[in-house]
């Protein structure tokens, strides 16, 4: 994948990521007070920065699974990409044996 | 894990792989994550068949099949027959839940049996400390591991302002989650540094690279004498049966040759045969004529028959049923044709014009004279 469908499919996910997360944002906080969204904002923020601290984040918090999409999600979909390509790259150099 | 294999499929496609099918199992116990990658993924794929459809990407979204599985029931997970199974970890084995994580791997090996393993994990070559390369060593089911470093570009969300995303932009600042703010999450995080831990129990050391290399050389080697000897038998087989035709061939054309002289032979004595009877039938028929001619000659001579004139002599047998009257007026003497000599000067009277026909043709200096009588003299006799 050259670096222009590489930019495309980021715009791309970019958008939808955006998308789903303002959806599923108001989705999620609809009918709690403004104390309370910015409680679980701030819960789920500092359970993502567990991360940096090698600590799991609590997945189950669907706050905190957004703010994971949002955040990381091209960044996981940019690792997976690459070890897939460096792996079969590996493997097709091999069996030219 | 199903966006970076369908975006590594999409590259296959498009340089002419042939997939027919990927599947993955993945093993998720938290439903919030597995329900917003599901809408992820559903507006992605949406979105690429709606706006590049007939792409390699369209495609590889339509091979990749995902199914999602709890740790707990891992008895769902049934390798593929036939296929390549890989087993992955990415970004999974934390410190705290090490010891979920790793009695899980280990199952799953025994079960799919992988020709590819990979498990990756943060590490900050500035902080190890912060790495976590020796937990996920320790976790690693694998019996050899190859430690590999990719360095990746971050691929991090830039908010665009767009009309689209002005609410989330809103959003973020009134709730504390603004869009300039989480890239301080990450100060510490340098991508390029990251490292990842790619086991591959399949895959070959040196030595056996090597031994493998000496072994395919050989089954080529073996490939190609096989060919040649191959080859060799084919053009011997083809050299004697050209031989075999060489050989053949001079008998085949003189028994052709043969064949055609006796049927030419055979031709010709039929032809001659046939010419033959032939001719015997018109000197057969000849002698009657003659006879018939002398008959009535000799019966003339004895006064039982007038003369006849041409035309009247063309039928015998009419001739003598039915005697043409003779041209008294003329008072001249009516001849038999074989009794006209050159020089002689007759009348013909009665012929039709198949008898003019013949004079002419005889050269016999014929004038017609309003094609029913002739007069003159005779030049030329021929036997007609």
């Amino acid at each position: 994948m050259n670096e222009r469908d590489k930019r495309t499919v980021v715009g791309i996910v970019e958008q939808i990521v955006l998308q789903v997360a303002e959806t599923e944002f108001y989705r999620l906080t609809e009918g709690l007070s403004s104390n309370q969204r910015l409680d679980w904002v701030s819960d789920a923020r500092r359970s993502l920065e567990g991360l940096r601290f090698l600590r799991s984040p609590d997945y189950a918090d669907p706050l905190v699974a957004l703010f994971y999409a949002v955040q990381y999600q091209l960044a996981h979909i940019n690792i997976a990409f690459s070890i897939v390509e460096h792996i079969r790259s590996t493997r097709e150099a091999n069996r030219i044996f | 894990m199903q966006f970076g294999v369908t975006l590594a499929l999409a590259d296959a496609l498009h340089q002419g792989q042939q997939v027919s099918d990927v599947r993955i199992d993945s093993i998720d116990n938290s439903h919030a994550m597995i329900e917003i990658g599901l809408k992820l993924w559903n507006e992605f794929a949406t979105y690429v068949n709606l706006h590049l459809p007939g792409s390699a990407l369209s495609a590889a979204c339509g091979l990749v099949q995902n199914g999602t599985v709890a740790h707990t029931d891992l008895t769902k997970i049934v390798p593929m027959p036939g296929a390549d199974n890989w087993l992955t970890a990415l970004h999974v084995i934390y410190r705290s839940n090490v010891n979920v994580v790793q009695p899980v791997l280990r199952h799953l090996r025994k079960i799919i049996h992988p020709v590819v393993g990979a498990v990756t994990c943060y590490y900050n070559q500035d902080h190890p400390a912060y790495g976590n390369v020796q937990i996920a060593l320790d976790a690693s089911p694998f019996p050899r591991t190859d430690l590999k470093t990719l360095k990746l570009q971050p691929e991090l969300p830039t908010f665009p302002q767009s009309a689209t995303n002005a609410k989330l932009a809103q959003m973020c600042r009134e709730w504390g989650f603004f869009p300039n703010n989480y890239r301080q999450i990450f100060r510490d995080w340098k991508v390029d540094e990251t490292a990842f831990l790619i086991y591959a129990p399949n895959y070959l050391r040196a030595a056996e690279v090597e031994q493998l290399a000496v072994q395919r050389a050989e089954e080529l080697r073996q490939r190609q004498d096989e060919a040649e000897r191959l080859a060799a038998q084919q053009a011997e087989e083809e050299r004697r049966l050209r031989i075999e035709y060489e050989r053949m061939a001079p008998q085949q054309a003189a028994k052709e040759r043969q064949r055609l002289i006796e049927h030419n032979q055979r031709l010709a004595m039929r032809t001659m045969e046939e010419r033959q009877r032939h001719d015997e039938s018109e000197l057969r028929r000849a002698q009657r004529v003659i006879e018939a001619q002398q008959a009535v000659y000799k019966e003339r001579q004895r006064g039982n028959l007038p003369w006849r004139t041409l035309g009247a002599y063309r039928n015998s047998k009419d001739a003598m049923q039915n005697p043409p009257a003779v041209n008294s007026d003329e008072g001249k003497v009516f001849r038999e044709p074989e009794r006209i000599s050159v020089g002689d000067r007759v009348r013909i009277t009665g012929f039709g014009e198949g008898t003019v026909r013949k004079l002419k043709k005889n050269r016999a200096n014929v004038l017609l004279d309003k094609g029913y009588a002739w007069e003159g003299q005779v030049s030329e006799l021929k036997l007609v």
